[in-house]
């Protein structure tokens, strides 16, 4: 459950300390000012107010340190008791309306989102749109909402709970009015929205839930919005990786079948050219062409198979492609190291693939551009081996890093695309003194559903 | 009957606090000349007590009327304070007054408190 910075807490509370001083003043002041004026109006039309409200006995050795406490305490204890008990009562019966209607009004001045609603939603709107990725966006309205209207407990519950599990600030008071409020886009209810009220017997106000269903409204549109995202990633995702597993698929076809086939054909054209008779040279020219034809036919198959995809991976699995792949390129002078774990799972061709261009083209860019002499590739599967979710790829370099506000060429660029459509991250962290760490996590989550063939 | 809306309520209460804020700026400085004693003697005047204090709330009355006018919390805050104080050292006037001017004078006092108290807790309903 989030919590409020400690600074901000402190504030809250002191907010609420004067509040509630400000409230004691203001019900004291209507307390004494209504008794006093019951027993003026009472006591005035007999005549001299001094010889019927007269301080008793006991009191006036107490009295002349201070004029005005003096003088409550000859309105109270002064008049005859018929006279005290009539004021009490007044007092006392008038004085609790009176404190809630004190304390709704100095709890709206101080929650100034009471005078503009509209204000308010810009205000949450504002707070939303810093929110930039979708899964964090649950927990900033809650935090923001209970912020600005000052509430105890602020949830969220959605229907899709996998992209957008239920989030909740703070804690709401025992016996605490709950309020649930759905959240809507057109006809559709996709979530609720649950806030306690500021504390036990003071129920929301009208004006209250008109802004609380000003902002579930907002809420509702802009949680679709995300949802909306959340999909079309869901959905890039799945074309990514059902690429990647059609174009695996062509090419094991392509090497197993096609390939074979081929050289077997271009072997039998020779020896069908060795077996002619002697005589028939146009035979062996023509069986020479078709030999040559096979073997540029294989070449191209060839091409093709390690065009769809880095032949290694098929081969040899990441983690010895990737090995043998630095083994290639590592020039005299530089050592580059891989970390990875012994045993990996069987990952999605699109997590492979993607994982080994990045490896190539960050290794590339600190052989090449950083002039580096210790590269360090590590491989990671975060909360292996019981269930592993992604595939943390860290590659980094001692060797001269980006200058502060280097503009990101292709490299980068496609590093950065590879990752965010598998609906990963990447990050890159570089001073020119510092070397570079670029490092990208891959979900492989959902792989069953797009691996058949394995 | 259309309903006052709180902005219009804020400024009337700023109106109000300023008018007798001001005034009581110009009543309260006179008597302080006489002193303790003379004010207390006289007899037909409030205690010397009323006349400090009117002299320390009339200043923050008036910047609270001038931020309660702007639609400020903290102006409406210190409002309700100084009505509130005002209020409460104006009530015992009502009884014990000298003369009848002077109680009709802490009974308009308390009655402008209530007031001004009142219009800086106005709320709108159509929010």
């Amino acid at each position: 459950m989030d919590r409020i910075a400690f600074p901000k807490r402190l504030r809250l509370d002191a907010v609420a300390f004067l509040k509630g001083v400000l409230i004691c003043i203001l019900t004291a002041a209507y307390a004494l000012v209504v008794f006093t004026t019951v027993v003026a109006i009472v006591v005035l039309p007999f005549g001299n107010v001094a010889d019927i409200v007269a301080p008793p006995d006991w009191l006036l050795p107490r009295l002349g340190r201070y004029d005005l406490l003096d003088a409550f305490l000859i309105i109270v204890f002064g008049p005859t008791l018929g006279v005290s008990l009539i004021a009490a009562a007044f007092a006392l019966l008038t004085t609790q309306r009176v404190y809630r209607w004190l304390r709704t009004g100095v709890n709206d001045l101080v929650n100034e989102h009471q005078d503009d609603a509209f204000a308010l939603v810009t205000k949450v709107h504002s707070h939303l749109a810093s929110a930039t990725p979708p899964q964090a966006l649950l927990p900033t309205i809650a935090i923001t909402i209970a912020q600005t209207l000052k509430l105890p407990y602020v949830a969220i519950e959605t229907h899709d709970t996998d992209a957008f599990p239920e989030s909740a600030f703070g804690i709401a008071p025992p016996g605490a009015v709950i309020q649930h409020l759905p959240l809507r886009y057109q006809e559709s209810t996709i979530g609720e929205l649950h806030v306690a009220a500021r504390r036990v017997g003071e129920p929301f106000s009208p004006s209250d839930l008109k802004v609380l269903g000003d902002l579930a409204q907002q809420v509702g549109i802009t949680l679709y919005a995300a949802q909306m995202t959340v999909d079309l990633q869901r959905s890039r995702t799945r074309l990514v990786t059902a690429r990647e597993e059609e174009r695996r698929r062509i090419r094991r076809d392509l090497h197993d079948g096609l390939g074979p086939t081929l050289a077997n054909f271009a072997m039998r054209l020779e020896q069908a050219r060795d077996s002619l008779p002697p005589g028939a040279e146009e035979s062996a020219a023509l069986l020479a062409v078709l030999t040559a034809e096979a073997q540029s036919t294989i070449h191209d198959v060839r091409r093709l198979v390690y065009q769809l995809r880095p032949p290694d991976l098929d081969e040899y699995g990441l983690v010895s492609a990737l090995r043998e792949y630095l083994h290639r390129v590592s020039p005299k002078g530089t050592t580059i190291t891989l970390a990875a774990p012994e045993a990996t799972p069987i990952l999605p061709a699109a997590v492979e693939v993607a994982a080994y261009r990045i490896v190539q083209e960050a290794v590339n860019n600190a052989v090449k551009h950083a002039r580096a002499s210790t590269i360090t590739v590590k491989l990671a599967f975060p909360q292996a081996p019981v269930q592993p979710s992604s595939l943390w790829v860290e590659i980094s370099d001692n060797g001269v890093g980006l200058a502060a506000g280097h503009p990101a060429g292709i490299g980068l660029h496609s590093m950065q695309e590879r990752a965010e459509e598998l609906g990963g991250t990447f990050m890159i962290q570089s001073g020119e003194e510092s070397g570079t760490l670029v490092a990208a996590q891959l979900p492989i989550a959902g792989k069953e559903d797009f691996d058949p063939y394995d | 009957m259309r309903r006052l809306s709180r902005t219009t309520a804020l400024k009337i209460a700023a109106g109000i606090a300023l008018v007798s804020g001001v005034y009581a700026l110009i009543t309260s400085i006179p008597p302080l000349w006489l002193g303790a004693e003379a004010i207390n003697q006289t007899g037909d005047m409030p205690p010397y007590f009323v006349f400090v204090l009117e002299l320390i709330l009339a200043p923050i009355e008036i910047i609270g009327a001038f931020g309660a006018w702007r639609n400020q919390g903290w102006g409406v805050v210190l409002l309700l304070l100084t009505a509130a104080v005002s209020t409460v050292s104006a009530a015992p006037g009502i009884l014990f007054a000298p003369t009848p001017p002077v109680q009709l004078s802490a009974a308009v006092s308390v009655l402008l408190g209530v007031v001004v108290i009142v219009l800086c807790l106005w709320r709108d309903d159509k929010r």
